[in-house]
């Protein structure tokens, strides 16, 4: 007894055609139970071709819709049970509203022609599109057709929801990979970028070269003052070679001009160049001031620099303040022993006047290089005014210390209150005056315009310029209680 | 002989007033004692979303159907289905407590329940969706679809927090359109026969 069971909705009716398994009871239900099944039609509104088949394509028509079914509602894929065999029947999606039923033409799939085209027209997977609706409509077929206890009620609707491991392919690796793949291509991008920022140089202080702007008319000046502010670099050896060298030029050269300019430029050009005039007085004794030259200290020409400097005018002063001052000062910086020679070098005046090779050179030089000297000097001598000698005489130095503090009390101002005492050390001359002085506190550094200190020493400084710290000096502390009161003592006491 | 049985799914059987109907939920073993994942919170409230803007006394028709149902133990009164869909994590007061599995078996079948009664309005609806996206029209050109979605994006901003990332993906109104497009085609297969078991395992995919 051949069975038919169809379930019809507006665009699908699956049409079922079956057996009873009639054994035994004879009489005729109404609906009997067909549990045999032997043709499957799904005939899909649209499309021509009826798709027919056995139980093979009706379970897999089963299994694909009722998963697909549960794909659109979750979003999350459900594949079936892979077993290398692509399943007779599969759904895809091909966007929101379409979705394509693709059925293999193999197994015991018919697919009924029209007679236009023969059974043994092609191998190609029939495809069919269907929008939500009519998905939908296969959808409930197939639901009804669960729900149908009299037919094939082997096969029940049994929907389960996919897991989580499979449920990770949700999202396409492209997507997932998308954040940390932006991450390091950023950092990849920064990274090039400050490739190209150069990377900051680090700025060495720099020697305090000849600045021939500053007082571009004598050269030696510049030298001086160059090397008095000390460019310990230069070897001796090059000194000493030097001195040949420039001592010619000096003798080529006449005009103290003409000179200046060759200085000059030899100072742009090679460093060296300060030497050359140094030897350029004694070039008869060459052999002696290159060789204390390089161990000439600074301490030593102060004595002769007090000698020189009271005379300013220096046309008609011998080339000997050239080789005094000169010659101490390229070496200034090196620290050393031959005071004794380096008296020596700058003692013979009558030496180097009676050579007097470049006499026009050496009445430039003593105008402007003391000056230059003094200037140099007295900063350093704030510093390490060790360097120039040192009065040590007791009596002397009683004496210095009651003009000192005299003249404190003379120009300090009438009421003076600092928050703590001031604490100076200063310098005095042989005569007396103020050669320097420094704040050994804070509150003395902050309060200095309060004293008569600088007063003292700018007063004082005019008159004897030039010399600065080649002339002995005395120390003397000078303390300003908190209620204005000078006291002034010797820095190292009374010996 | 054959004997031909003609089942229109407007034919199935009538709502059962009784909380049985949620027995044939079955809940996934790890869901036993635990409470609804976050995408079937999400999903639930949207799907009710959906249907108010349907029908614009969704809201009385949920609670009314929760009596029929009998399902007025756990969906008790306004403010308790309130606080039950603020359990939707894109809300604006989103609840700190979750959903748990029997309140969200009765909200599943309330909402399939009203779907099915809205059956045909969803079937209209989707193929003039249909007709018209072929057209390439504007959805003004269907009145009642519109409407729908009009309702929807209405509902959707007033109730969800535009701060959250989630909505900031449905900033404008297609991307709106869409998601109000593709929960109908979800109501339309909770109308099904076996409608109500395919939703609620839905919600659980990717989380077992």
């Amino acid at each position: 007894m051949t069975i038919q069971r169809q379930y019809s909705l507006p665009n699908c009716t699956l049409l079922l055609e079956g057996l009873s398994d009639t054994t035994g009871s004879g009489q005729i239900d109404v609906r009997p139970i067909m549990s045999i099944l032997v043709n499957a039609e799904c005939r899909i509104a649209g499309s021509p071709l009826p798709l027919t088949g056995g139980r093979e394509f009706f379970e897999s028509l089963l299994g694909a819709v009722s998963r697909y079914a549960q794909e659109f509602l979750s979003g999350v894929p459900h594949f079936p049970n892979l077993d290398n065999v692509q399943p007779l029947v599969q759904l895809r999606r091909i966007n929101r509203n379409l979705h394509r039923l693709i059925v293999q033409r193999r197994g015991d799939v018919h697919v009924m022609s029209n007679g236009l085209t023969g059974n043994t027209a092609s191998t190609a997977p029939i495809e069919i599109d269907l929008t939500t609706v009519q998905l939908f409509d296969l959808v409930e077929a197939v639901d009804q057709f669960f729900a149908d206890s009299q037919t094939l009620p082997t096969l029940s609707l049994q929907v389960t929801p996919v897991e989580r491991r499979y449920a990770n392919a949700d999202q396409p690796i492209v997507k997932r990979a998308a954040p940390a793949a932006i991450g390091v291509s950023s950092l990849a991008v920064a990274a090039i970028a400050l490739f190209f920022v150069p990377v900051p140089e680090v700025q060495k202080p720099k020697d305090p070269l000849p600045r021939p702007a500053a007082n571009s008319l004598d050269t030696t000046t510049g030298v001086s003052g160059q090397v008095a502010t000390g460019s310990p670099p230069r070897s001796p050896s090059a000194v000493g070679s030097e001195t040949v060298s420039s001592s010619s030029i000096a003798s080529e050269t006449t005009s103290p001009s003409s000179i200046t300019s060759e200085t000059a430029s030899s100072i742009t050009t090679e460093t060296a160049s300060p030497s050359p005039v140094v030897s350029e007085t004694p070039s008869p004794i060459a052999s002696e001031t290159a060789s204390p030259s390089p161990v000439a200290s600074e301490t030593s020409p102060s004595p002769i620099a007090s000698e020189t400097s009271p005379s300013p005018v220096a046309s008609e002063t011998s080339p000997s303040p050239v080789a005094s001052e000169t010659s101490p000062s390229p070496v200034a910086s090196e620290t050393a022993s031959s005071s004794p020679v380096a008296l020596e070098t700058a003692s013979p005046s009558p030496v180097s006047s009676e050579t007097a090779s470049p006499s026009p050179v050496a009445s430039e030089t003593p105008s402007t290089s003391p000056s230059e000297i003094t200037a140099t000097s007295t900063t350093e001598s704030v510093g390490n005014s060790e360097l120039s000698s040192e009065i040590t005489d007791p009596i002397a130095l009683r004496d210095l210390n009651r003009r000192l503090h005299r003249q404190i009390l003379e120009n300090k101002q009438e009421k003076l209150r600092f928050p703590r005492q001031l604490i100076y050390r200063v310098a005095v001359r042989p005569d007396g005056t103020v050669a320097d002085y420094e704040g050994r506190n804070q509150s003395a550094i902050d309060y200095v315009n309060e004293t008569p200190l600088p007063k003292l020493k700018t007063s004082t400084t005019a008159t004897v310029s030039g010399t600065g710290s080649q002339e002995p000096v005395a120390y003397y502390k000078v303390v300003f209680t908190p209620r204005g009161v000078p006291q002034v003592s010797p820095w190292r006491g009374y010996r | 002989m054959k004997v031909s049985a003609n089942v229109m799914y407007l034919d199935s059987p009538p709502a059962q007033s009784n909380p049985v109907i949620l027995d044939s939920l079955p809940v996934p073993a790890t869901f036993e004692d635990r409470e609804m994942p976050r995408r079937a919170r999400l999903q639930i409230d949207l799907i009710l979303l959906a249907i108010e803007a349907l029908d614009i006394g969704g809201s009385e028709a949920i609670l009314t159907l929760a009596a029929e149902l009998e399902l007025q133990d756990i969906i008790k009164n306004r403010v308790n289905l309130w606080r039950l869909r603020s359990t939707n994590p894109l809300r604006r007061y989103s609840q700190r407590r979750s959903l748990t599995v029997l309140e969200a078996k009765a909200l599943v079948a309330i909402a399939c329940y009203l779907a099915r009664r809205m059956t045909v309005l969803i079937r209209q609806l989707l193929l003039a969706y249909q007709q018209i996206s072929d057209k390439q029209l504007s959805m003004e050109h269907h009145f009642r679809l519109s409407e729908y979605l009009e309702r929807f994006r209405k509902h959707f901003r007033s109730r969800m927090n535009p701060r959250r990332s989630g909505v900031l993906a449905y900033s404008s109104d297609e991307k709106l359109n869409e998601l109000a497009i593709s929960l109908l085609g979800e109501l339309l297969f909770c109308t099904g026969t076996g409608g109500m078991q395919r939703f609620w395992s839905s919600l659980f995919d990717g989380e077992v």
